[in-house]
């Protein structure tokens, strides 16, 4: 006798988390619109993070379906993945971290010129430039 | 174990590690903490700027099931922040040294660090005896944690049992256990309640030390509000049934398979703060609720004494029919205004930036 000959049907029932939008899709778009005046009017970055707020996937479906797809796709790898994508509205980014599991780590909606992410920090471009002259300093030696 | 001079910025690009690591390492630490997005910049600046910090991480009577949890932090895990930003001199389970040497390597980094390390205790203290009924090297964690306290930056209770004395404190407590803070009164003490502890709480609140130099701001109990100022139902995916009176009445009624709200099954959510309904287990697969079982108020002080985990609340010894009704008009009023609330909390936590 096997598992398979003993009659157990096991019936998971729905899904228990709603996949329905629950209408926290829709006062976030009205907080990105806020945000996208700000900065249209010369403000600061605005940010708004989407992991700490109990979207469904209905949510996050009607965000995505909202907000589309625009110009601009990248792929970071520092400490794991962490994908940008501009959405249709200029200006708009969606941002996913990952960790080194590729696990999710953080969602965030950015509203600004460029995500933070993909700029370069002064610091590290310092640390370059050094690197940098050390290489041409290597090169013009080697090619006597 | 030695005095660290370099920043961790510095450290981590000698790596090769640059400083995007740092600003997503501080997006994950800002989203479970609910501190303003727009402040990761700085906290990635401030971080790198810092130096590794000294932790000293003791077991006293506890069954392991909070490093169990915490090892399992996925936003950041808590390997990134063990090996990039901390130097954890003493941790019973992790560590690669044993018997005499582990107490050597414990001792010197307390001498290295004196006045500057941070303690981590999971465990109740057992106080009847004389604290004999937990002992390690020949010496009781009474006597153990008054010496590691004495030179203590900072201590951070991990769990139920180090905050409130949990599992080893319920009746008949026949071992006299208490929490850390009922022994040491005279040092900055932050509680991380739960059974098992949410493991994005320690990276968070490590993280927020290291980066602004002080542990975050707590409730009346010690907790750190960023995790702990909503209860469960408060945030619940199931409170939308709870507000249309649906509820499930046994584990396998219709009600349970359409995933009503579990208050009649003595879900605990009502009057439990912590950060479950958000930032859920085992990165973001799952939660108690989640899979069908009501909250068991773990996070809260003598859970395992308040009647049973499966009588509802009204019947139950967790306060007032009052305050339960308080608790369920608070929620309300969040679920309706759930943006002005966490606007709050982040102009707390920024000093209204």
């Amino acid at each position: 006798m096997s598992l398979k000959d003993i009659p157990v049907h096991f019936d998971p029932g729905p899904e228990p988390d709603g996949s329905a939008p629950t209408g926290m899709a829709l006062a976030l778009l009205q907080e990105v619109a806020d945000h996208l005046r700000t900065v249209a009017d010369g403000g600061e970055r605005q940010i708004v993070e989407l992991g700490n707020l109990p979207l469904s996937d209905g949510d996050f479906r009607l965000l995505e379906e909202k907000l589309g797809r625009g110009e601009v796709e990248a792929t970071i790898s520092a400490s794991g993945r962490t994908e940008v994508f501009e959405t249709a509205y200029t200006g708009v980014w969606w941002v996913k971290y990952f960790n080194e599991g590729d696990h999710p780590a953080a969602q965030q909606l950015e509203i600004g010129t460029v995500p933070m992410i993909l700029e370069a920090h002064p610091d590290d471009i310092q640390a370059s430039a050094e690197n940098f002259s050390r290489l041409f300093d290597e090169t013009v030696r080697n090619s006597h | 174990m030695k005095e660290h001079d370099l920043t961790l910025g510095e450290e981590l690009r000698r790596q090769g590690i640059s400083r995007r690591s740092f600003l997503k390492f501080c997006a994950g630490v800002a989203s479970s903490m609910a501190i303003p997005a727009a402040m990761v910049p700085a906290m990635a600046d401030s971080l790198a700027q810092a130096r590794r910090q000294s932790v000293i991480w003791m077991a006293y009577q506890e069954c392991t099931g909070c490093i169990e949890s915490l090892t399992r932090s996925f936003a950041p895990t808590v390997e990134n922040l063990i090996f990039n930003f901390v130097s954890l001199d003493f941790q019973h389970a992790l560590q690669a040294a044993s018997g005499d040497r582990a107490v050597e390597a414990l001792k010197t980094a307390m001498k290295e660090n004196w006045g500057k390390y941070l303690v981590l205790v999971d465990g109740s203290i057992p106080l009847k005896d004389d604290g004999i009924y937990s002992v390690s090297h020949g010496q009781t964690h009474l006597e153990s944690v008054r010496e590691l306290a004495e030179g203590a930056a900072a201590i951070v209770s991990i769990g139920t049992c180090a905050s409130f004395g949990g599992v080893g404190a319920a009746r008949p407590n026949p071992t006299g256990a208490v929490g850390i803070d009922q022994i040491i009164t005279d040092k900055p003490i932050l509680n991380v309640p739960g059974c098992p502890p949410m493991p994005e709480v320690m990276t968070g609140v490590l993280t927020s030390f290291l980066a602004f130099g002080a542990l975050p701001e707590v409730d009346s109990l010690k907790r750190p509000r960023a995790f702990f100022a909503d209860t469960i139902h408060d945030r619940c995916y199931r409170r939308a049934f709870y507000d249309r009176g649906l509820f499930a009445d046994s584990f396998d009624d219709e009600g349970a398979r359409k995933g009503y709200c579990l208050y009649r099954l003595g879900c605990k959510g009502p009057v439990t703060h912590n950060a479950c309904a958000t930032l859920k287990f085992n990165g973001g697969v799952s939660w108690p609720i989640q899979s069908g079982h009501g909250c068991l108020g773990c996070s809260e002080p003598n859970f395992w004494d308040k009647e049973s985990f499966y009588k509802p609340l009204s019947a139950g010894q967790w306060g007032s029919a009052e305050g339960i009704a308080m608790a369920a008009a608070a929620g309300v009023a969040l679920g309706a205004a759930s943006a002005v609330m966490s606007r709050r909390n982040q102009d707390k936590i920024s000093g209204g930036k």
